[in-house]
Formats: structure tokens, C-alpha cells, sequence
């Protein structure tokens, strides 16, 4: 069954977990245009940085959203916390722990919202293949993309 | 009707020693500069309580900018400032009075009808949903521009890092 949340990554969404050196200005900046290049609404709902003795904080929580057409809206939610950040010349080191969900939001116009049985015979018979074939498979490539984006820069394996 | 440009708020958090007096101030004069904020009507709340740790602070902005005679521009800020404490900082040979403290700033980005469309009565749907839909997504898109100028604004005073 098709919900009007298509959720692409498992519930705690994807891991990508780091100790050590990361060029943390890159990793930022690179992630940002990422979004940008693919025309994606992009929000940067919480951005967080404590000084500690031991080393900063950081936290960041960016959303970004893409009207595909009047009925799909793909969204990727992306959590960045660093602990321990200590600045050394143009390389940062810390443990970094990457949190990604995606999904597909289905009619985000609202409007089957008086007709929830139409949706879901609309969603899981009239364009079922199409979800699955086309939506799902375009904003999982994509997810890839940025997750490949994020290993490239933390120079690990894929 | 309000149309919202960003889903729910913008959160931008320091532990940080800034100057906040003239944070405080630096912000209104960008949101007055770019014809937002009116001396009288902009602070809706301001709340300072001393504590054992240190002052605590909440203060709420709301901004409004004409943009057309049925739609009106609003940001809305909102802070929130914990354990704030006067510290002196040499910088060379001056000592200079700062503050130090967790800041939390909420921005809030939104387009609101006014009066002039309401008394269109039925008209108001056809004319929003037809006629000028396309000019409300460029309103939207002006005003998402302007709320991370803005934003990137404020990270730049927190000395916090931007794109």
C-alpha cells in the first residue's frame, strides 16, 4: 500500500557516521549547491553552534523540498551533529554523524482530502507503476547522489 | 490568508560573546533599511527576567512590508536568549564590554492578504487562484530570497558559517 507519505529511507532514515578530519567549510558549501543544481527549495530550518571547552557543537537541519508536478513533491531531510569540533589550519576534526530521509509527498495540493478512498485508489491502482517506477526511482538516484556527494568529500569508500 | 514562504520557522542557535546591543540594533536598522520594521509597531514583546545564570531575554519582532494594496509581506523574529552575562574582552588595547550567552533567533516568513481582497467577497477565489496565482508565486519567491538574505544576516553577526 501506497501512503501520501512515501517514505523512501527506513524510519531512522540513513547513517553516515565520521570520526576524524573533514573540511567541514566544503562539506557545507558543496551540500547547499547540491540542492541548488537540482532546483530543489532548499530550508535551513535549524543551524546550532555551542563553544565548549572541549570543542564546538554543531548542528544543522536543512530541508529541501521539489515540486515534480501538481501531484508529487519529493523532499530530503538532511541532519548534520558534530561534537568535539576543533579547528586545525583549513581542517576541522570531530565525530560527525550525517542523518538523510527522503520521500515522496503524494497530492501535497490537498486535493483528495475530502475523498481519502479516491486517493488511495488513485495511488495504489491508477498510478502505482508510475510511483514506483518513476518517482521513487528518480529521488532514490538522487538520494544516492547526495550520500555519494557526502562519502566523496569525507573520502570514504562507496 | 496567510501564505507561508518557509515551512515552519528558521532556527539559528549560538553559545557565543557577542555585542548584543548592537546585534539588537544592527538587526532592526537591516529590516529598516529594507522598509520592514516601524519603530512603533515592530517590538511586540520584550521580556528580561534575572537569573542565578545570567539574563534571560525574549524579545518578539513583527515586520510588515506593503507590498501591493492586497498583499502585505511579514517577517516575524522571534529571540531567545539564555544565561547572558556581561564579560570584558581585550581586543589589542582596548577593553571591550560583550555578552555572553546561548541565542536562539526564530525567523518566520509570510504573505498576508489585507482588508482590500476580503471585501472582494466570491471574487477573492477566482482572483487568487486564476488570475494573479502565478504573480503570488513570484511574491513568494521574492520574499524567500529576502528571509535568507536576512538570515544570512544574522549568521553573519554570530559569526556562524554561510553558504
Amino acid at each position: 500500500m501506497i501512503p501520501k507519505k512515501d517514505e523512501l529511507t527506513p524510519s531512522p532514515g540513513l547513517r553516515i557516521n565520521h570520526k576524524g578530519t573533514f573540511n567541514l567549510d566544503v562539506l557545507y558549501k558543496k551540500s547547499k549547491t547540491f540542492f541548488d543544481s537540482r532546483k530543489y527549495d532548499f530550508t535551513e530550518k535549524e543551524h546550532a553552534e555551542k563553544s565548549k571547552s572541549h570543542g564546538n557543537e554543531i548542528k544543522f537541519i536543512w530541508v529541501a523540498e521539489r515540486e515534480v508536478d501538481d501531484y508529487v513533491k519529493f523532499t530530503i531531510e538532511a541532519t548534520f551533529e558534530i561534537w568535539d569540533v576543533i579547528k586545525k589550519n583549513n581542517n576541522y576534526t570531530g565525530d560527525l554523524k550525517i542523518n538523510i530521509k527522503a520521500w515522496l509527498d503524494l497530492d501535497y495540493k490537498n486535493n483528495f482530502y475530502k475523498f481519502p478512498f479516491l486517493l488511495f485508489i488513485y495511488n495504489n491502482f491508477i498510478i502505482k507503476k508510475k510511483i514506483q517506477k518513476v518517482y521513487e526511482d528518480k529521488l532514490y538516484s538522487e538520494l544516492l547522489e547526495f550520500t555519494n556527494l557526502i562519502k566523496d568529500i569525507l573520502k570514504m569508500l562507496k | 490568508m496567510i501564505y507561508k514562504v518557509v515551512p515552519g520557522d528558521l532556527k539559528v542557535k549560538a553559545v557565543t560573546t557577542i555585542d548584543f546591543p548592537l546585534f539588537y540594533k544592527k538587526l532592526k536598522l537591516w529590516l529598516q533599511d529594507e522598509g520592514y520594521a516601524k519603530e512603533k509597531t515592530l517590538e511586540q514583546k520584550y521580556i528580561e527576567r534575572i537569573k542565578p545564570n545570567g539574563k534571560q531575554l525574549e524579545i518578539q519582532w513583527v515586520t510588515k512590508k506593503s507590498k501591493s494594496d492586497f498583499f502585505d509581506y511579514h517577517i516575524k523574529l522571534t529571540f531567545l536568549i539564555l544565561g547572558m552575562k556581561d564579560v570584558e574582552i581585550q581586543q589589542g588595547s582596548i577593553t571591550r564590554k560583550m555578552n555572553k550567552g546561548d541565542f536562539e533567533l526564530r525567523i518566520e516568513a509570510y504573505i498576508e492578504t489585507t482588508k482590500n481582497l476580503e471585501k472582494l467577497g466570491t471574487l477573492k477565489r477566482i482572483y487568487t487562484n486564476i488570475l494573479i496565482k502565478k504573480r503570488i508565486e513570484e511574491y513568494k519567491i521574492e520574499l524567500y530570497d529576502k528571509v535568507y538574505k536576512f538570515h544570512a544576516y544574522v549568521k553573519e553577526l554570530l559569526n556562524l558559517r554561510n553558504y
